[in-house]
């Protein structure tokens, strides 16, 4: 919440709208009030057409705690009124968000591991031959990566635990077993042997491990899929074209993206990489665009035009086409003291792409 | 019996002081301001009623026991509503008959 309005300036604003007197919208106000606390008292329930509905809950008594001191507390029984806005009133807050849906993550384990375990993995198969020397170290490493598996474990049940434990006992118990034969014999052959025995399975745990890592960061990036209306850090290789691709769907609604962030991006065609930029949401669909976002396009081609006129760019013509043929009306007239008539007349006599490239 | 409709309409017009069909034309107007209010992040308080507010629930990850799979739920705004004290403070001890 931004902003708070006082009562007087909102009976103010509904005066203004509907023509009727102040004193008539303050008694109005006062009256839902009241109208609901005697609904409530009459029915337990009631419904404000427009708000949604009140509705009284009994809550027994239970026992509580003095957040401050601690001790205990018996909360008496009381009602509850609770509140349930309308379908309406719903759908016209949350109109931004209406064509999300929710995302399916096909691994559970993505979920659990956080980026920095990733890394630790990461950094342990970088050197694989170097950690068989060490067997302490290992074990502690191993008892590390069973921390990291309880979690989803908890989820499977308890078969899956007692497997995942099974595991992480016998491999403990087969370095033990290698660290300890290890001492009596200093130079003896059968201990050789054993550590050669052992040197594949890590290799292969290792190897799958990398495996999982890589398939974890391409489902991660599956899944940074954001929503419009989010934050984008940019990273290299990014572009306008392709994160409009990404967030809309629809590539060539890029210059909305230019134009949000006009401050920070000040040529369309670089990106430097660590900045952060704004996803502008769209009022309509990707396909179906209403009046405003059309205007907020043709603006933000109108944008890049005067840009790319300005560096000197080819076919820099083509993007004023472009806006000029969104068909709002005003643009044109709105930016003709930045825009050259030899350009508007140029424009004029093209009927396609192809003309200009 | 739940209160219906024509029947705030017409309590509100007589304690008003106006029409019926003007006391709906206002009533209307009344709510879609708060609508409008609410939409641009306004919080609005009403004497002898109570506060609304929005929030704003940012997208999550959670675990849907149905489909037995993780999914992202997209952001979504909601609609908050505290009563006043005099609301509550009269309403507290009181049992209702009908009340599920």
């Amino acid at each position: 919440m931004k902003n708070k309005l006082t009562f007087s300036d909102l009976i103010n604003k509904i005066a203004a709208e509907t023509g009727a007197s102040k004193k008539i919208i303050h008694d109005l106000l006062k009256g839902i009030g009241n109208l609901t606390k005697e609904g409530l008292e009459r029915d337990g329930r009631i419904r404000i057409k427009g708000l949604g509905y009140f509705r009284l809950k009994w809550a027994r008594t239970r026992k509580g705690r003095n957040p401050q001191t601690g001790e205990t507390i018996e909360i008496t029984a009381h009602n509850k009124i609770y509140f349930k806005p309308e379908l309406s009133l719903r759908r016209f807050i949350n109109r931004r968000y209406q064509d999300l849906k929710s995302i399916i993550v096909t691994d559970e384990i993505t979920e659990d591991i956080t980026p920095d375990d990733k890394e630790q993995v990461l950094v342990k198969t970088a050197e694989p031959e170097s950690a068989i020397v060490d067997a302490e170290h290992k074990v502690t490493k191993t008892e590390r990566i069973s921390k990291k598996e309880k979690k989803p474990l908890e989820r499977k049940g308890i078969l899956a635990k007692v497997s995942g434990w099974f595991w992480v006992l016998a491999t403990t118990i087969i370095l033990v077993c290698v660290f300890l034969l290890w001492q009596p014999w200093k130079s003896g052959e059968s201990v050789v042997e054993e550590i050669n025995v052992s040197e594949p399975e890590e290799i292969i745990e290792e190897e799958s491990r990398i495996e999982e890592a890589k398939s974890q960061l391409a489902e991660d990036k599956y899944v940074e899929a954001g929503f419009p209306g989010d934050q984008h850090e940019v990273i290299q290789r990014d572009n306008l074209w392709s994160l409009s691709n990404h967030y809309y769907n629809k590539s060539c609604l890029w210059p909305i993206i230019f134009k949000a962030n006009r401050i920070t991006i000040k040529h369309p065609d670089t990106l430097i990489s660590g900045i952060i930029i704004q996803i502008p949401p769209l009022e309509g669909k990707p396909g179906s665009l209403t009046e405003k976002d059309i205007r907020e396009i043709a603006e933000g081609y109108l944008q890049v035009y005067l840009v790319y006129k300005q560096t000197g760019m080819d076919n820099f013509q083509y993007y004023l086409w472009v806006a000029e043929h969104c068909d709002v009306p005003d643009l044109i007239d709105q930016f003709a003291d930045k825009i050259d008539q030899s350009d508007l007349e140029l424009i004029a006599d093209i009927q396609g792409f192809s003309e200009i490239k | 019996m739940i209160m219906t409709y024509s029947e705030v309409i017409r309590i509100l017009s007589i304690r008003v002081g106006t029409s019926q069909f003007e006391t709906k034309r206002l009533l209307n107007s009344t709510t879609e301001m708060i609508k409008k209010l609410l939409d641009e992040d306004f919080g609005i308080s009403i004497p002898g009623f109570g506060s609304f507010k929005t929030q704003t629930r940012p997208k999550r990850k959670s675990y849907n026991p149905h489909r037995k799979k993780i999914m992202i739920i997209p952001p979504r705004r909601i609609v908050t509503y505290h009563p006043c004290l005099t609301i509550k403070n009269e309403l507290k001890e009181k049992k209702v008959k009908n009340e599920e």
